[in-house]
C-alpha cells in the first residue's frame, strides 16, 4: 500500500459469465471490467446475483460458462481448473462476507497469521509481525492474544479485513459487510474500507449503504435478475437513473434509510 | 460356506428377535414410573432413582447376566429353575433398558417447551389431560428416533444372551463354530445382525422424518 | 454382606489384576481406534461418491455386527495365532473406530459452512481447510460423546472372558466356578465395573460444563 499505483490497467474483467444452479438461470450473460485502484459499489434488489457474481470472481461459485480474469491471468470455467491456479487466484482476492467467518478456535492473531504460513509460505514470526501490523491499522492491536467470540461485530469484521490483507491481494471483494451490524459499529468498519480505498485498493463492494456508494465509489453497478441493468458514475446513478427498475430500486432502499 | 451352515444359525434369529422385543418392551414401560421418581419433587426419591439409573448403566450387561442367571444359585441351587436362561436374560435386559429409556424420556421432556405447560394450564385443562394430550404426543415424537436406535443397540446386545445359553443368534453360532472347528458361523452371524440393524436404522430415519414433517 | 467381604479379601488381588487388564486392554483399543475413527468420519464426509459409499458400508458393518461376533471372526478368523488379549484389542479397535467415526462426523458436520468458505476464500487447501478449521472444532464438539463411548468401550472389555482374557469378568468368573460364590463374585465385579464407569462418567459431566461455558 506504500506502492503509487502503476498505470491503471483491467484488474478484473468478467466475460459472459453465466451461472445456473440446476436449469435456474442466476447470471445471465454479465460482462464487466474494473480498473485497477478502482472502488465498485455493486447495489441491486435481493436475489439480484450480486453474491452470486461476487463468489464468481474468486471461484468460490464456477460459473456454468465465460471467462474471468483477474491481475492478467485468465481462467476459462469450462477448461478444469488446478488447485495451484485456483489457490493463487484467490490469494490475488481477498473476500470480506457478511457474517465475518474468523476462525473461533483461533486467537486473533493466529485467524491473520496461520493463512499466510499455510498459503504463502512465510515464517511463523514474519506472519504474526504482518498481521500486527494490520491489526494496528484496524485500530485492534490490543485484541491479537483473544479469541474473536470476545470482539465485538464491528472488531470482527475489522478482523477479517486484516485477514484478508495480510495475503496482500491486489483485489477486495466486499459481501454487504455491514449487512450484520449494528449501524454504529457498520461505521468503523466502513471508516476502514473509505481509507483502504483511499490508498489506491482495487475493491468491490456489493452493499445497501447508498451514502458510501456514493461517496466512496467511482463506479455503480446495479443488477436485476442475474443481469446488469445499468451502470455508471455514482453521481449519474443517483441524480438521474435512467432505468424504471433502478428509480425504483433506489427509492425503496432510501426510504428506509 | 454350506446352505447348513446358514440354515443352522438362522434359527436363532426368532430368538434374538423375541428377546430384544420382549426385553426392550418391559424396559420402556419400567421406565416410565423411573421417569416419574427421577423427575420428583421429593429429593430422596430422585437420588434414589439417580443411583438406580447410574449404577445400572454404569455395569456391563454382561455382569447382569451373570448375577441374575449364577448368583442366586449360590443361595439355593434350586433357583436355578427359577431363573432360568430365557427369563434371567429378559429380566437383565429389562432392567438395563428401563435405566436407558428413562434417561431418553426425561432428555424427550426437557425438549418441550416449558410454554406448552404453562399455555394448557392457562387453558384450564386438567394436569392428566395437559400430560396426556399435549405433552404426552410431543414428547414420543422426540424420544422416538433416540428410542429407536437404542433398540438396535439393544438387537446387537442380546448377542451377550449366548454366554448364559438363551437359543439367539450367537449361540448356534458357537455351537455351530465349536462342531466344525470353523469361523464361518460366526461371518453368518456377523451378517444376519447387520441385516437385522441395516432396516431397522433405515426405517427408524424415515420415521423420524415422517414426523418431522408432520410437527413441521 | 460379611461373606462379600470374606470373598474381596481373599481374591482381591486377583481381581484387581483382572481389572488392570480390562483397562489396559481399553487404553489400547481407543488408542488405535479412536484415530481410525477420524479417518473413517473424513472419508464418509468425501464428496467422492464412491469412495463415501463404500466408507459408509464399511462403518455399517462395524456398528452392525456386535462385539462378541466381532471377537470370535477375530479370534478364530485370523489364520496366524495370536494371543487373546490382542485379538480382543483388535476386534474392540475395529468396533471402536465405526462407532466413533459416526460420533465424528457428527461434529465435523457442525462446523459452520462460512468458516470452511473462508478458508477456501484466503485460497488454503482443502486438506489445510480440514486439518486447520474442521478437525480442530469438529473433535472438541464430538468430546463428550466421545468420552461416553469410551465408557461403553471398558464395559465392552468385560466381552474378552469369551477368548480368555484374564480381564475382571474373567477373573471373577473363574474363581466363582470354582467356590460357587457366584453372587458375591459378579456382585464384586460390578461394583469394580461402577465405581471406574461412574467416576467417569461424572467427570464426563464437568468437561460438557466447562465446554459448553467456553462456546
Ligand atoms: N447455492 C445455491 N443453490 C441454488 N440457488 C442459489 C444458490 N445460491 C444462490 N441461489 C439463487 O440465486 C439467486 C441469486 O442469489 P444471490 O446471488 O445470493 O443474490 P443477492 O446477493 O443479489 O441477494 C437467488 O434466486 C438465489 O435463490
Ligand atoms: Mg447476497
Amino acid at each position: 500500500m506504500t506502492t503509487s499505483p502503476a498505470l491503471p490497467h483491467d484488474a478484473i474483467v468478467l466475460q459472459n459469465v453465466e451461472k445456473q444452479f440446476g436449469d435456474h438461470v442466476v447470471l445471465n450473460n454479465v460482462s464487466m471490467s474494473v480498473s485497477s485502484g478502482e472502488v465498485v459499489a455493486l447495489i441491486g434488489p435481493s436475489g439480484a446475483g450480486k453474491s452470486t457474481l461476487l463468489r464468481c470472481i474468486n471461484l468460490l461459485e464456477r460459473p456454468t460458462s465465460g471467462s474471468i480474469t483477474v491481475e492478467g491471468v485468465t481462467i476459462q470455467v469450462d477448461h478444469s481448473i488446478k488447485a495451484k491456479e485456483l489457490a493463487a487466484l484467490r490469494s490475488r482476492v481477498g473476500m470480506v462476507f457478511q457474517s465475518f467467518n474468523l476462525f473461533p478456535h483461533l486467537t486473533v492473531l493466529r485467524n491473520i497469521s496461520l493463512p499466510q504460513q499455510r498459503v504463502l509460505g512465510r515464517s511463523q514470526a514474519e506472519a504474526e509481525e504482518r498481521a500486527m501490523t494490520l491489526l494496528e491499522r484496524v485500530g485492534l492491536a490490543d485484541k491479537a492474544k483473544q479469541y474473536p467470540g470476545r470482539c465485538s461485530g464491528g472488531q470482527q469484521q475489522r478482523i477479517a479485513i486484516a485477514r484478508a490483507l495480510a495475503l496482500d491481494p491486489k483485489v477486495m471483494l466486499f459481501d454487504e459487510p455491514t449487512s450484520a451490524l449494528d449501524p454504529e459499529l457498520g461505521l468503523e468498519v466502513l471508516a476502514v474500507m473509505r481509507e483502504l480505498a483511499d490508498e489506491g485498493m482495487t475493491m468491490v463492494v456489493v452493499t445497501h449503504e447508498m451514502q458510501f456508494a456514493r461517496d466512496v465509489s467511482d463506479h455503480v453497478v446495479v443488477m436485476s435478475d442475474g443481469a446488469i441493468l445499468e451502470e455508471g458514475k455514482p453521481h449519474e446513478i443517483f441524480a438521474s437513473p435512467s432505468q424504471p427498475r433502478t428509480r425504483a430500486f433506489l427509492r425503496a432502499v432510501l426510504d428506509r434509510q | 460356506m454350506t446352505v447348513d451352515t446358514w440354515q443352522i444359525v438362522a434359527q436363532g434369529i426368532l430368538g434374538t428377535l423375541q428377546l430384544t422385543a420382549v426385553g426392550f418392551a418391559l424396559g420402556a414401560l419400567l421406565g416410565l414410573p423411573l421417569l416419574v421418581l427421577r423427575i420428583s419433587a421429593a429429593w430422596p426419591l430422585r437420588a434414589l432413582a439417580r443411583t438406580y439409573i447410574e449404577v445400572t448403566r454404569g455395569v456391563p450387561l454382561i455382569i447382569w447376566l451373570f448375577l441374575i442367571y449364577n448368583g442366586p444359585t449360590q443361595i439355593d441351587p434350586a433357583l436355578g429353575s427359577v431363573f432360568t436362561s430365557w427369563r434371567s436374560a429378559v429380566l437383565a435386559i429389562a432392567l438395563v433398558s428401563a435405566a436407558y429409556m428413562a434417561e431418553i424420556y426425561r432428555g424427550a421432556l426437557r425438549a418441550v417447551k416449558q410454554g406448552q405447560f404453562e399455555a394448557s394450564r392457562a387453558l384450564g385443562m386438567s394436569r392428566l389431560d395437559t400430560a396426556t394430550r399435549v405433552i404426552g404426543p410431543q414428547m414420543v415424537r422426540v424420544a422416538i428416533p433416540s428410542s429407536a436406535s437404542y433398540a438396535i443397540g439393544l438387537l446387537k446386545d442380546s448377542s451377550l444372551a449366548s454366554t448364559i445359553g438363551v437359543f439367539e443368534i450367537t449361540y448356534y453360532a458357537s455351537v455351530a463354530s465349536s462342531n466344525t472347528a470353523s469361523v464361518t458361523p460366526f461371518f453368518v452371524a456377523g451378517i444376519y445382525y447387520v441385516a437385522l440393524t441395516f432396516p431397522s436404522a433405515w426405517a427408524a430415519r424415515s420415521l423420524e422424518g415422517y414426523l418431522m414433517k408432520r410437527t413441521a | 454382606m460379611t461373606e462379600i467381604w470374606n470373598d474381596w479379601l481373599t481374591h482381591h488381588d486377583q481381581l484387581l489384576g483382572g481389572l488392570w487388564v480390562s483397562l489396559r486392554l481399553a487404553f489400547m483399543a481407543l488408542l488405535l481406534g479412536l484415530p481410525a475413527g477420524l479417518v473413517l468420519a473424513v472419508g464418509a464426509s468425501s464428496r467422492r461418491r464412491v469412495l463415501r459409499g463404500f466408507i459408509v458400508v464399511v462403518i455399517e458393518i462395524g456398528r452392525g455386527t456386535p462385539a462378541l461376533v466381532m471377537l470370535q471372526v477375530v479370534y478364530n478368523g485370523i489364520p496366524v495365532t495370536l494371543t487373546g488379549f490382542v485379538c480382543a484389542y483388535i476386534a474392540l479397535a475395529l468396533t471402536t473406530a465405526a462407532y466413533t467415526s459416526e460420533i465424528i462426523r457428527g461434529g465435523l458436520q457442525s462446523v459452520p459452512g462460512g468458516e470452511i468458505e473462508a478458508g477456501r476464500a484466503l485460497g488454503m487447501s482443502s486438506f489445510d481447510v480440514l486439518r486447520d478449521i474442521v478437525i480442530p472444532q469438529g473433535l472438541r464438539i464430538a468430546i463428550p460423546p466421545l468420552m461416553g463411548f469410551c465408557i461403553l468401550m471398558f464395559q465392552a472389555t468385560s466381552l474378552a472372558f469369551i477368548i480368555a482374557v484374564p480381564e475382571l469378568t474373567s477373573q471373577a468368573r473363574s474363581i466363582a466356578n470354582n467356590t460357587f460364590h457366584y453372587l458375591n463374585l459378579f456382585v464384586i465385579a460390578g461394583v469394580l465395573y461402577a465405581i471406574v464407569t461412574v467416576s467417569a462418567s461424572l467427570v464426563t459431566e464437568q468437561v460438557e460444563k466447562k465446554l459448553q461455558r467456553h462456546v
